[in-house]
């Protein structure tokens, strides 16, 4: 098969269109899941890419270690074969060969557990960018976030949070619905993840509350716990400079 | 009468001289009657008054209308600075429960409204209004007559405030802003600059400075000082 090229046209002063041949991108694809690296792998193949699949960490290794063959991009399965390592272990005890990759990981769009969460949230402080599998828009984000434009990534977590500042619930469309439970899932396991978790120290009215308290609140999504949900969005929306 | 009357006259010469604020009452409310007023109704306590300045403080005691009502009559030929330290509604501050068919509830709370647009009068005055959502409607009205200015908060306030360096943040926002409009006598854009300044430092210090190894609150404060910086609200 013939291996695709990628060319960039540039302006200059001199010429008035250059035309270089760039090596064709290379991308890593790990993923247990048979069809999934067929699909994902062909779509990124029409993209310009060219493709390495692995079905297991130590397949992927193989890959890694191969001199200069420095990737592109990375794409891991968070959850893979029973028998293999998690994906974002994966991640985590490649980082350093990882470094100059853009990094994705792939998992499944349904309500994910608490557990999943804390590892994509770690994933995200590493650099991760997250793209969630089944979504409309999977196709396009992923091939988004391959050639590393996070800013198109963020645009729902964006939308999300805009929504959120004004203490609306926008539930549009599923990845959106997804990121308001995971912002406020987040808020919930810290508050309770506290050291004196009991301690009442957080005033508000005429009411002293604990962290429980606080995220009992938000779960039954009174005032108080809007409030601090509100003041996460705006929280991220600074962090974010919005 | 008389001596009432060259009173005046020497506070109006003196305060075109710049010596003291003759022209001027501060009037300070901090109602401390629940667990949170409790605990940080005498934040405000001990704040200079400037030298002629007329004042009336009411700090931790219980305040209800009718000693509001006295004390804007009393300063009616004043400019007045007020700071309220406590909890509000979107129309009014409020106080401690009377008993009365006029209080309100809230979260299972009872609560007296001890001002609201009914008492904004024609003075030339200043509210800082250290309470929830205030700075929605009450600021607006307020601020109808002219030479009015108010700044305030547009949603709820949550203090975390679970230790002394959290403590001491909160004291030391409210009483630096408190002094600087007590000092100047009216409220100005600089003021809210100044606020969100101290804002901006604070939650600097939690999320990036040596505050961040207090765990237990550096996320909550940058949490709630952020956001209170954001639902400000400074009018005209």
């Amino acid at each position: 098969m013939a291996t695709p090229k990628r060319v960039l046209a540039r302006q200059s002063s001199d010429l008035n269109k250059l035309e270089i041949d760039l090596p064709t991108p290379r991308v890593l694809l790990l993923d247990d899941n048979e069809a999934v690296r067929r699909s994902i792998g062909q779509d990124l193949e029409d993209g310009g890419f060219l493709v390495e699949r692995a079905e297991t960490t130590s397949e992927a290794m193989t890959f890694l270690g191969r001199p200069q063959t420095a990737h592109q991009a990375v794409i891991v399965d968070i959850n893979l074969l029973p028998h293999d390592i998690p994906g974002d272990q994966f991640i985590v005890d490649n980082r350093k060969s990882l470094a100059t990759a853009n990094v994705v990981a792939i998992t499944g769009q349904g309500l994910l557990s608490q557990m999943e969460n804390k590892r994509l949230g770690m994933l995200e402080s590493l650099g991760v960018k997250i793209v969630l599998k089944g979504t409309p828009s999977f196709s396009s984000d992923l091939v988004e976030a391959v050639e590393g434009k996070v800013e198109e990534i963020k645009s729902d977590v964006v939308e999300y949070a805009e929504y959120l500042y004004a203490g609306e619930r926008p539930i549009h469309n599923k990845a959106t619905a997804q990121l308001l439970g995971d912002l406020q899932k987040f808020l919930i396991e810290w508050l309770r993840s506290r050291e004196k978790p009991d301690e009442k120290g957080i005033y508000y009215g005429g009411h002293a509350y604990s962290s429980n308290d606080i995220a009992r609140e938000i779960e039954r999504d009174t005032e108080i716990g809007r409030i601090h949900t509100r003041a996460l969005a705006s929280l991220f929306k600074r962090n974010f400079s919005l | 009468m008389i001596l009432e009357s060259i009173s005046r006259v020497i506070g109006a010469v003196c305060s075109k001289l710049k010596i003291g604020a003759f022209d001027r009452a501060v009037i300070i409310w901090a109602p401390g009657y629940d667990p949170t007023t409790e605990r940080t109704s005498h934040w405000l306590d001990g704040l200079s008054v400037p030298i002629g300045a007329i004042r009336h403080i009411s700090i931790g005691t219980d305040i209800d209308r009718d000693e509001v009502s006295d004390t804007l009559q009393a300063t009616q030929h004043l400019k007045r600075v007020k700071i309220f330290f406590g909890h509000g509604i979107e129309s009014a501050l409020l106080g401690p429960p009377e008993g009365t068919h006029s209080d309100i509830s809230l979260d299972d709370k009872t609560y007296s409204v001890i001002y609201d647009a009914e008492m904004v009068g024609e003075t030339p005055s200043a509210l800082f209004a250290f309470a929830c959502h205030a700075g929605k409607s009450l600021g607006e009205r307020f601020c109808l007559p002219a030479g009015r200015s108010f700044l305030g908060f547009t949603d709820g306030l949550v203090l975390p405030i679970m230790d002394k360096e959290c403590r001491d943040v909160w004291r030391n926002i409210i009483r630096t802003i408190a002094s600087q409009i007590i000092h100047d006598g009216t409220i100005e854009p600089k003021h809210e600059e100044s606020l969100r300044e101290l804002y901006n430092k604070y939650f600097d210090h939690f999320q990036r400075g040596t505050g961040k190894q207090n765990a237990q609150a550096a996320f909550l404060m940058t949490l709630h000082l952020n956001y209170q910086s954001d639902v400000l609200s400074r009018y005209p």
